[in-house]
Order: structure tokens, then sequence, then C-alpha cells
């Protein structure tokens, strides 16, 4: 095992290099050499001494680098604060400025949206949103004609010249009906299409329709467009502006099941998810612990909704069934993503120090464990500081308690070195 | 003013383990039951903070018993306050340091 205290050696400093080996050298030697006098085999001697080996590598990089600097940076609220806002800004330049999520939020860029509507085929049963094919909508257009103009659109992926592209195809009234100026650039339903064509009337689609429609006031186009043979399809007009609106609060509602799906884990995980015990703080540093808290939810959950919409392509919008994901299980997937965002931040929160947002650290176990209600056992974290403590209760189900934050006066100052800062 | 605790659990078992008479790293190892890469690096980061000494037995000795000198390590003043009043913060190594006399 001497070549890998050699290698690992080209970690330590020259001026300490030749000390080091001899201590590293030596140990191994006496390692071996108490093994093999308690009659170990040639195979565990090996064994025990390539993992007594591996440690040189800790020790050697150790030797190298100030470790309590290091600690003392891992464990600040400035590496946190930094690690969210690097998370933030990469969604951020990744999605251009969470455009999804923007158009989402902003007025449409049609004339007359409120004209605008899109036409969704329902399957019998289960009720999921299929495609319109080519003669259906024909069909719908000659039956709507004078009270609403329909146009047909899809998109699909596309290899071109060695590059995959989102290539949107519609029928040849697809801008006329949208209102909306195909020089510039514009935002239909996806903002994942590259580039949109358009289907000339003796071209055939690869695909079914998804349905635009423009109906013009005091329209039913729902009667209009009503299957006339006898079958289960159902039709939906779903007012564009509606369906935004719905996508905002299907938006909400994922955020309300990941609050519910963290107040029920609390309750399940009682007592280590009670991160706002801050006992007799001053409220500026009350404060300022909140907005630490705030300051991790707040970009985390912005930016959870910004990738997520724009990975996904909305698809709470998309109505010709051929989105990635089908809308209810995007709803439950952004739930979890938010609920995973809330509960690293509170869970991250609990154990950080009320008074410098350190992390807390040197745990130690409290009380008996075969004494639940006399002295039941807890972990009690303190801040490295000198600060507080925190302490929180292990045994939930025999003794529900929340965590009890305490500040540590001078009295505590023993167990703490000074150093001025 | 700000104030750093001084001593986590391993490194105050590992203070508690050369005050009991351990002497060198191997030794610390087969005593605490911690693997290398947890004993070595605590002890130079106590030794940088002086609260262990280390110094290399006499070669000539070492050679006489037919192996490789030791590098041997004892608790220093400021290690034997720290090992105090890590006792009163970690009451399980109190235990032990009771039940070692």
């Amino acid at each position: 095992m001497h070549w890998a205290i050699r290698i690992a050696s080209w970690l330590v400093p020259a001026d300490r290099r030749a000390d080091w080996r001899k201590e590293w050298d030596a140990e191994l030697w006496h390692h071996a050499a108490l093994l093999r006098s308690r009659g170990k085999p040639e195979s565990a001697v090996r064994e025990a001494l390539w993992r007594h080996a591996r440690g040189a590598f800790a020790d050697a990089a150790g030797l190298g680098v100030d470790v309590d600097l290091w600690r003392h940076e891992i464990q600040s609220p400035r590496l946190c604060l930094i690690a969210v806002a690097v998370l933030f800004c990469s969604v951020l330049a990744a999605t251009g400025g969470f455009a999804t999520l923007r158009a989402l939020l902003s007025p449409l860029p049609y004339a007359r949206p409120a004209e605008l509507a899109v036409v969704a085929q329902r399957a019998p049963f289960m009720g999921q949103i299929i495609g319109v094919p080519a003669r259906r909508l024909r069909d719908w257009q000659t039956r709507a004609a004078g009270a609403a103009e329909l146009a047909g659109y899809y998109w699909r992926d596309e290899v071109q010249h060695g590059r995959t592209v989102r290539v949107g195809y519609a029928t040849a009234n697809f801008y006329s009906v949208l209102g909306a100026d195909p020089q510039r650039s514009f935002w239909f339903l996806s903002r994942k299409v590259d580039h949109w064509v358009l289907l000339g009337p003796n071209e055939r689609p690869a695909m079914d329709f998804g349905v635009v429609a423009r109906v013009h006031p005091g329209t039913n186009l729902r009667a209009l467009l009503a299957p006339r043979e006898n079958t289960l399809m159902k039709i939906d007009v779903l007012p564009l502006r509606g369906q935004i609106a719905a996508s905002r609060i299907l938006a909400a509602v994922a955020l309300a099941i990941a609050l519910l799906i963290v107040i029920i884990a609390r309750h399940v995980h009682m007592g280590r998810l009670a991160p706002l015990d801050t006992g007799n703080l001053p409220k500026a540093q009350h404060r300022r612990y909140r907005l630490f808290l705030a300051g991790k939810i707040v970009p985390g959950l912005l930016a959870v909704a910004g990738g997520f919409l724009e990975w996904s392509g909305a698809p709470w919008l998309t109505t010709n069934g051929t989105s990635d994901f089908s809308a209810p299980l995007f709803t439950w997937m952004l739930a979890l993503a938010f609920g995973g965002v809330l509960w690293w931040s509170l869970v991250d929160q609990r154990d950080r120090c009320r008074w410098c947002l350190t992390r807390l650290s040197l745990p130690v176990t409290m009380g008996e464990w075969g004494s639940a209600l006399l002295d039941p056992v807890g972990t009690e974290l303190v801040c490295r500081y000198g600060h507080g403590a925190l302490y929180s209760g292990e045994t939930p189900s025999l003794h529900p308690e929340p965590d009890r934050w305490t500040n540590l006066d001078s009295t505590w100052s023993d167990l703490f070195t000074h150093h001025g800062k | 003013m700000a104030t750093e605790s001084n001593l986590s659990y391993t490194s105050a078992l590992i203070l508690l383990t050369i005050a009991g008479g351990a002497r060198y790293g191997f030794e610390i190892m087969d005593v605490t039951g911690l693997p290398s890469g947890t004993v070595y690096p605590a002890l130079r980061r106590m030794e940088k903070a002086e609260l262990i000494a280390s110094r290399w037995e006499a070669e000539e000795r070492a050679f006489e018993e037919g192996r490789p000198a030791r590098k041997y390590y004892e608790t220093a003043e400021a290690g034997r306050a720290a090992l105090d009043k890590a006792l009163a913060r970690y009451p399980l190594l109190r235990q032990m340091a009771a039940s070692r006399g």
C-alpha cells in the first residue's frame, strides 16, 4: 500500500512531505505487524491496510487547505444564498428570462383575444384530449362558417442540419385566426416551437390537429360543432384567456398541494419541522431570520415554476394531445417540486442559528431511550459561535414536543473559545 | 467578539483517547474504532490548534525493537482544558472518562 501513500503525498505541501510519508509508512507497518501477530490471513491484512491507506488521501488533502475556513464557509448563510442565487440565475438564463411564465402572466399578444378559444375533443370515459383529424377540421370549418373561423395546428420535433428543432405546422388561416403578425416573434401555447410552417390546401398533415378558433360574439360554437353521429366523444370550447387563467389557478393549486404535503409531513414527522421557534429573539433578529427563509423560498419556487413550464411546454394549454405530459400529471409533478423547495427551505432553516444564521453543529444526544416520560431522548445542536442551542425531541410519538431554541447567555461561554472577529 | 466552539464529538473522543494513554495514530484508530480518514486529519487540526503536541521517538530505540520509529502524540495544557470543557458538553464521553477513573 506504500504506492497509495506515495501518490497521496503529492497533495502534501513540499516542506512537510518527507515527515508525513515517514509517519504514514510507519503507521501501515505497525498495522500490518499487529494483524499478522493476531494470525490474520494475508488477504485480510491487505484489505485492512488498503482501508487504512485510503485515509491518507483525506489527511493529505486536509494539509493543503484550511479545513476550519472551509467548514466556516460551508456552514455560513452566505453560501446557502449564493447557491440559491446561482440556481435561480441559471434557470433564468436557460429559460430566456422565464419566457413561458411571463407569457402566462402577460396579456395575450393577439388582436381581440377575448374572441379566441381552443377547441378540444375529449375521448369518452377517461376524458383525455385527442387530436382532430384534418377531415373533421374541414367539416367543423364548414359548419362554423360565418360564426367562427377555425385553424388547426400541431408541432413535432425534427432533425434539421443535425440539430433537433421543434417545428409547428398550422393550416393556412392560422395567423389570421390568431390576429398575430407572423413577421414578429410571437408566442402560441408553447415557446418551444422554433418556427411555424403553414400547410397548403392539398398538404396532408403528419398528425392530428389541435384547434384554435376565433368565435364571433354571441356564437355558441359548441352547439355548432356538436357531433351529429351517435358518438360519446365530447367537444369543449375553452376561451383562450380562460385557459391562461386556469393555468394560473392550477399553479396555485400545485402550490397549495405542496403546502398541504409539507403540513401533513410535519404532523407525521412532528418536531422535526418546527423551524421557526425563535425563543425570545429581538425583533430585528427575528425579521432577519424570516427574511433569510423568504430568500430561499421565493427564488426557489420561481426557479421551479419557470423551469418546469419551460421544460414541459406548458401542457395545461396544449389541446391536440401531443404534450409530453398530461395536465394532471404535470400539476402533480409541479406540486412535488414545490413541496421539495418548501421542505428543504424549512429543514435548512430549522438547523440554523437564529442569530447568525450559521448551520448548527456538534449534535449531542440528551436523555435516556429507556425513559420516555421522565427524560425523553432528544438531540441538541449548538451554534459554533455560542449564540444558542436547538433541542429536538427524538420520540415524537410518545412525547410530542416541538423543537426548542434557547439563546445562550454568557454563563455558557466557557464551552466556546473566543477569538476577535 | 465572536465565539467559536472548540471540539467536535469525534475530536473530543480522540483527545480523550490520547489523554487515556494511546500515543500514535494507529493505536488511536484501534482504541476508538474510527477510520484513518477521520483520525489523522483530526490529529493535524488539534496539533495546529496546540491542543496536542507530537514528537518522533528515538530512532535507536525503534531500531533495537526492529520496527520503524513512531510519531507520538500527547495532550498539551490547552488540550486538557479543552477536554474538560468538551466533557461538560458530551455526556457519553463524560461517562467513558468516569469509567476509566
